[in-house]
Protein backbone atom coordinates (compact mmCIF):
# COMPACT_ATOMS: atom_id res chain seq x y z
CA UNK A 1 0.00 0.00 0.00
CA UNK A 2 1.07 3.32 -0.61
CA UNK A 3 2.34 5.93 1.93
CA UNK A 4 -0.07 8.85 2.69
CA UNK A 5 0.12 11.76 0.18
CA UNK A 6 -1.60 14.87 -1.29
CA UNK A 7 -0.99 15.76 -5.08
CA UNK A 8 -2.89 19.02 -6.40
CA UNK A 9 -2.59 19.90 -10.12
CA UNK A 10 -3.69 23.66 -11.63
CA UNK A 11 -3.15 25.37 -14.88
CA UNK A 12 -2.34 29.07 -14.73
CA UNK A 13 -2.49 31.51 -17.09
CA UNK A 14 1.18 33.10 -15.84
CA UNK A 15 4.98 32.16 -16.72
CA UNK A 16 7.26 30.25 -14.72
CA UNK A 17 8.96 33.40 -13.48
CA UNK A 18 6.03 34.87 -11.97
CA UNK A 19 4.46 31.46 -10.62
CA UNK A 20 8.49 30.94 -9.02
CA UNK A 21 8.33 34.44 -7.54
CA UNK A 22 4.84 34.52 -6.36
CA UNK A 23 5.95 30.85 -4.09
CA UNK A 24 9.19 31.97 -2.42
CA UNK A 25 8.67 36.36 -2.53
CA UNK A 26 7.03 37.03 1.26
CA UNK A 27 6.07 40.53 -0.55
CA UNK A 28 3.69 38.28 -2.74
CA UNK A 29 2.36 35.63 -1.06
CA UNK A 30 1.24 37.97 1.86
CA UNK A 31 -1.26 39.07 -1.48
CA UNK A 32 -2.70 35.31 -1.51
CA UNK A 33 -1.86 33.64 1.58
CA UNK A 34 -4.10 35.43 3.30
CA UNK A 35 -1.87 37.46 4.82
CA UNK A 36 1.13 35.05 5.61
CA UNK A 37 4.36 35.43 4.58
CA UNK A 38 6.36 33.02 3.32
CA UNK A 39 10.06 33.33 2.42
CA UNK A 40 11.75 30.18 -0.34
CA UNK A 41 14.11 32.04 -2.26
CA UNK A 42 17.29 30.77 -0.52
CA UNK A 43 19.04 27.95 -1.78
CA UNK A 44 19.20 24.51 -0.68
CA UNK A 45 20.41 23.92 2.89
CA UNK A 46 19.28 27.47 3.69
CA UNK A 47 15.45 28.09 5.41
CA UNK A 48 11.76 28.46 4.18
CA UNK A 49 10.41 30.52 6.43
CA UNK A 50 6.65 31.73 7.15
CA UNK A 51 5.54 34.36 9.12
CA UNK A 52 1.58 34.23 9.98
CA UNK A 53 -0.59 37.98 10.01
CA UNK A 54 -0.08 38.56 13.29
CA UNK A 55 3.56 38.34 12.88
CA UNK A 56 4.65 35.18 14.52
CA UNK A 57 7.06 32.65 12.66
CA UNK A 58 4.78 29.35 11.90
CA UNK A 59 7.64 27.79 9.62
CA UNK A 60 11.16 27.78 9.77
CA UNK A 61 11.86 24.57 7.65
CA UNK A 62 15.06 23.76 5.43
CA UNK A 63 15.31 24.06 1.67
CA UNK A 64 15.55 20.61 -0.25
CA UNK A 65 15.91 21.76 -3.69
CA UNK A 66 15.91 25.08 -5.25
CA UNK A 67 16.10 24.83 -8.88
CA UNK A 68 14.18 28.55 -10.19
CA UNK A 69 11.46 28.16 -12.03
CA UNK A 70 11.03 24.67 -12.29
CA UNK A 71 11.48 22.62 -8.67
CA UNK A 72 11.45 23.76 -5.22
CA UNK A 73 11.10 21.25 -2.16
CA UNK A 74 11.10 22.15 1.69
CA UNK A 75 10.42 20.10 4.56
CA UNK A 76 7.30 21.24 5.93
CA UNK A 77 6.66 20.97 10.08
CA UNK A 78 4.14 23.99 11.50
CA UNK A 79 5.56 25.74 14.86
CA UNK A 80 2.27 25.13 16.09
CA UNK A 81 1.95 23.40 19.53
CA UNK A 82 -0.60 20.72 18.16
CA UNK A 83 1.83 19.48 15.63
CA UNK A 84 4.92 19.40 17.71
CA UNK A 85 5.07 15.70 17.94
CA UNK A 86 5.12 14.78 14.32
CA UNK A 87 8.17 14.73 11.96
CA UNK A 88 8.53 17.04 9.07
CA UNK A 89 6.76 15.65 5.87
CA UNK A 90 7.99 17.31 2.42
CA UNK A 91 6.56 19.69 -0.60
CA UNK A 92 7.90 19.37 -3.78
CA UNK A 93 6.65 22.25 -5.97
CA UNK A 94 7.19 21.38 -9.77
CA UNK A 95 6.62 24.30 -12.44
CA UNK A 96 6.21 23.38 -16.17
CA UNK A 97 5.40 25.53 -19.19
CA UNK A 98 2.24 23.73 -21.21
CA UNK A 99 2.21 26.17 -24.64
CA UNK A 100 1.79 29.42 -23.14
CA UNK A 101 0.64 28.49 -19.29
CA UNK A 102 1.76 27.09 -16.53
CA UNK A 103 1.06 23.47 -14.84
CA UNK A 104 1.75 23.95 -11.54
CA UNK A 105 2.44 20.40 -9.12
CA UNK A 106 2.25 20.26 -5.69
CA UNK A 107 3.45 17.31 -3.91
CA UNK A 108 3.18 16.87 0.05
CA UNK A 109 4.35 13.62 0.88
CA UNK A 110 6.50 11.75 3.65
CA UNK A 111 3.63 11.42 5.95
CA UNK A 112 3.18 8.61 8.73
CA UNK A 113 0.14 6.99 8.76
CA UNK A 114 -2.02 8.85 10.66
CA UNK A 115 -0.65 12.22 10.24
CA UNK A 116 -2.61 15.45 11.52
CA UNK A 117 -1.16 17.64 9.23
CA UNK A 118 -1.95 15.62 6.18
CA UNK A 119 -5.74 16.10 7.11
CA UNK A 120 -4.67 20.68 7.41
CA UNK A 121 -2.56 20.30 4.35
CA UNK A 122 -5.45 18.94 2.69
CA UNK A 123 -8.18 21.76 3.50
CA UNK A 124 -4.92 24.06 3.10
CA UNK A 125 -3.25 23.92 -0.09
CA UNK A 126 -6.52 23.69 -2.48
CA UNK A 127 -7.60 27.11 -0.40
CA UNK A 128 -3.83 28.57 -1.46
CA UNK A 129 -3.89 27.97 -4.74
CA UNK A 130 -6.74 28.30 -5.79
CA UNK A 131 -5.81 32.05 -4.42
CA UNK A 132 -2.67 31.85 -5.93
CA UNK A 133 -4.64 31.33 -9.23
CA UNK A 134 -7.29 33.92 -9.04
CA UNK A 135 -3.78 36.39 -7.84
CA UNK A 136 -1.96 35.45 -10.93
CA UNK A 137 -5.01 36.07 -13.55
CA UNK A 138 -6.87 38.76 -12.23
CA UNK A 139 -4.96 40.13 -9.39
CA UNK A 140 -7.48 39.86 -7.34
CA UNK A 141 -6.95 37.23 -4.57
CA UNK A 142 -9.79 35.16 -2.87
CA UNK A 143 -10.80 36.42 0.46
CA UNK A 144 -11.14 33.70 2.90
CA UNK A 145 -8.95 31.10 4.06
CA UNK A 146 -11.32 27.65 4.28
CA UNK A 147 -9.69 27.13 7.38
CA UNK A 148 -11.16 30.33 8.82
CA UNK A 149 -14.53 30.39 7.01
CA UNK A 150 -16.06 29.23 10.33
CA UNK A 151 -14.66 31.81 12.68
CA UNK A 152 -15.34 34.62 9.98
CA UNK A 153 -18.83 33.38 9.79
CA UNK A 154 -19.32 34.12 13.27
CA UNK A 155 -17.52 37.03 13.32
CA UNK A 156 -19.97 38.51 10.00
CA UNK A 157 -23.42 36.73 11.73
CA UNK B 1 -27.53 10.34 -37.66
CA UNK B 2 -26.23 6.76 -37.74
CA UNK B 3 -25.73 6.89 -33.34
CA UNK B 4 -27.59 9.62 -31.88
CA UNK B 5 -26.20 11.02 -29.09
CA UNK B 6 -28.39 9.17 -25.64
CA UNK B 7 -28.92 11.22 -22.63
CA UNK B 8 -26.71 12.02 -20.31
CA UNK B 9 -23.92 11.48 -22.09
CA UNK B 10 -20.96 13.80 -22.97
CA UNK B 11 -19.58 13.36 -26.53
CA UNK B 12 -16.93 15.01 -28.69
CA UNK B 13 -18.00 17.90 -31.07
CA UNK B 14 -17.81 15.15 -34.10
CA UNK B 15 -20.85 13.15 -32.52
CA UNK B 16 -18.67 10.50 -30.81
CA UNK B 17 -20.11 9.83 -27.52
CA UNK B 18 -16.74 10.09 -25.50
CA UNK B 19 -18.62 9.62 -21.95
CA UNK B 20 -21.81 8.35 -20.60
CA UNK B 21 -24.03 7.39 -17.33
CA UNK B 22 -26.77 8.71 -15.32
CA UNK B 23 -27.77 11.03 -12.79
CA UNK B 24 -27.97 9.69 -8.84
CA UNK B 25 -28.59 12.39 -7.30
CA UNK B 26 -29.11 16.60 -8.10
CA UNK B 27 -29.47 18.63 -5.33
CA UNK B 28 -28.62 22.20 -6.88
CA UNK B 29 -26.77 24.13 -6.72
CA UNK B 30 -25.22 21.85 -3.86
CA UNK B 31 -24.60 18.81 -5.19
CA UNK B 32 -24.27 16.51 -8.16
CA UNK B 33 -23.86 12.84 -8.45
CA UNK B 34 -22.82 10.86 -11.86
CA UNK B 35 -22.39 7.43 -12.66
CA UNK B 36 -19.75 7.21 -15.22
CA UNK B 37 -18.37 5.31 -18.04
CA UNK B 38 -15.76 6.16 -20.71
CA UNK B 39 -17.04 4.87 -24.01
CA UNK B 40 -14.66 5.83 -26.67
CA UNK B 41 -11.70 3.78 -25.15
CA UNK B 42 -12.06 0.00 -24.83
CA UNK B 43 -9.59 -0.55 -22.06
CA UNK B 44 -11.21 2.21 -20.14
CA UNK B 45 -15.22 0.84 -21.03
CA UNK B 46 -13.99 -2.42 -19.75
CA UNK B 47 -13.52 -0.96 -15.68
CA UNK B 48 -17.29 -0.17 -16.13
CA UNK B 49 -19.15 2.56 -13.89
CA UNK B 50 -17.33 5.25 -12.08
CA UNK B 51 -19.21 7.24 -9.40
CA UNK B 52 -18.38 10.95 -9.54
CA UNK B 53 -19.85 13.67 -6.81
CA UNK B 54 -19.44 16.87 -7.66
CA UNK B 55 -19.80 19.11 -4.39
CA UNK B 56 -20.18 23.12 -4.63
CA UNK B 57 -19.84 25.11 -0.75
CA UNK B 58 -20.12 28.86 -0.44
CA UNK B 59 -16.65 29.92 1.44
CA UNK B 60 -17.49 33.80 2.48
CA UNK B 61 -17.43 35.44 -1.31
CA UNK B 62 -16.11 32.28 -2.73
CA UNK B 63 -16.85 28.35 -3.86
CA UNK B 64 -15.12 25.71 -2.47
CA UNK B 65 -15.36 23.07 -5.49
CA UNK B 66 -14.83 19.70 -4.79
CA UNK B 67 -15.31 16.52 -7.26
CA UNK B 68 -14.24 12.98 -5.99
CA UNK B 69 -14.66 10.35 -8.52
CA UNK B 70 -13.96 6.53 -7.33
CA UNK B 71 -14.19 3.52 -9.30
CA UNK B 72 -14.91 0.56 -6.83
CA UNK B 73 -11.10 -1.32 -7.74
CA UNK B 74 -7.74 -0.14 -7.57
CA UNK B 75 -5.16 0.23 -9.95
CA UNK B 76 -7.44 2.01 -12.28
CA UNK B 77 -6.25 2.91 -15.54
CA UNK B 78 -9.85 5.04 -15.79
CA UNK B 79 -9.19 7.00 -12.48
CA UNK B 80 -5.36 7.74 -13.53
CA UNK B 81 -6.54 9.17 -16.92
CA UNK B 82 -9.36 10.87 -15.35
CA UNK B 83 -6.78 11.91 -12.69
CA UNK B 84 -5.06 14.31 -15.86
CA UNK B 85 -7.95 15.36 -17.07
CA UNK B 86 -9.61 17.01 -13.92
CA UNK B 87 -6.97 19.66 -13.56
CA UNK B 88 -7.46 21.10 -16.69
CA UNK B 89 -11.08 20.90 -16.70
CA UNK B 90 -11.03 22.77 -13.45
CA UNK B 91 -8.43 24.93 -14.31
CA UNK B 92 -10.66 25.98 -17.39
CA UNK B 93 -13.73 26.43 -15.50
CA UNK B 94 -12.22 28.94 -12.78
CA UNK B 95 -10.39 31.09 -15.31
CA UNK B 96 -13.52 31.31 -17.05
CA UNK B 97 -15.90 32.43 -14.36
CA UNK B 98 -13.01 34.59 -12.49
CA UNK B 99 -12.43 36.23 -16.36
CA UNK B 100 -14.71 35.11 -18.83
CA UNK B 101 -11.54 33.44 -20.55
CA UNK B 102 -10.03 29.56 -20.76
CA UNK B 103 -6.22 28.73 -19.67
CA UNK B 104 -5.88 26.14 -22.03
CA UNK B 105 -7.51 26.44 -25.52
CA UNK B 106 -8.56 23.72 -28.13
CA UNK B 107 -11.73 21.99 -29.11
CA UNK B 108 -12.11 18.80 -27.46
CA UNK B 109 -11.57 15.87 -29.40
CA UNK B 110 -10.31 12.24 -28.88
CA UNK B 111 -6.84 14.14 -30.25
CA UNK B 112 -7.03 16.45 -27.65
CA UNK B 113 -7.82 13.83 -25.02
CA UNK B 114 -4.51 11.78 -26.30
CA UNK B 115 -2.80 14.88 -25.79
CA UNK B 116 -3.90 14.85 -22.01
CA UNK B 117 -2.75 11.38 -21.91
CA UNK B 118 0.58 12.42 -22.99
CA UNK B 119 1.24 14.71 -20.34
CA UNK B 120 0.34 12.14 -17.89
CA UNK B 121 2.35 9.38 -18.79
CA UNK B 122 5.50 12.23 -18.87
CA UNK B 123 4.24 13.30 -15.43
CA UNK B 124 4.36 9.71 -14.18
CA UNK B 125 8.20 9.04 -15.64
CA UNK B 126 9.66 12.38 -14.13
Amino acid sequence: MSKPSFVYVTYIRSTPDKVWQALTDPAITERYWYGFRVAANGRAGEYMTAIDPDGKEVHRDVILVSDPPRRLAYAWRPLYDEFKDERPSRVTIDIAPVKDQVRLTVTHDDFDEGSVVLGKITEGWPSVLSSLKSYLETGRALSTPVWSSASEAEVSA
Amino acid sequence: MENPVPPGACYFADGQVADAGEILEADPPKLLALKWRNEFKPELKSEGYSRCAIEIEPIADAVKLTITHVMDHDESKFIETVSGGWPLILSNLKSLLETGDVVLKGRHSPHRHAETEIQIKARGES
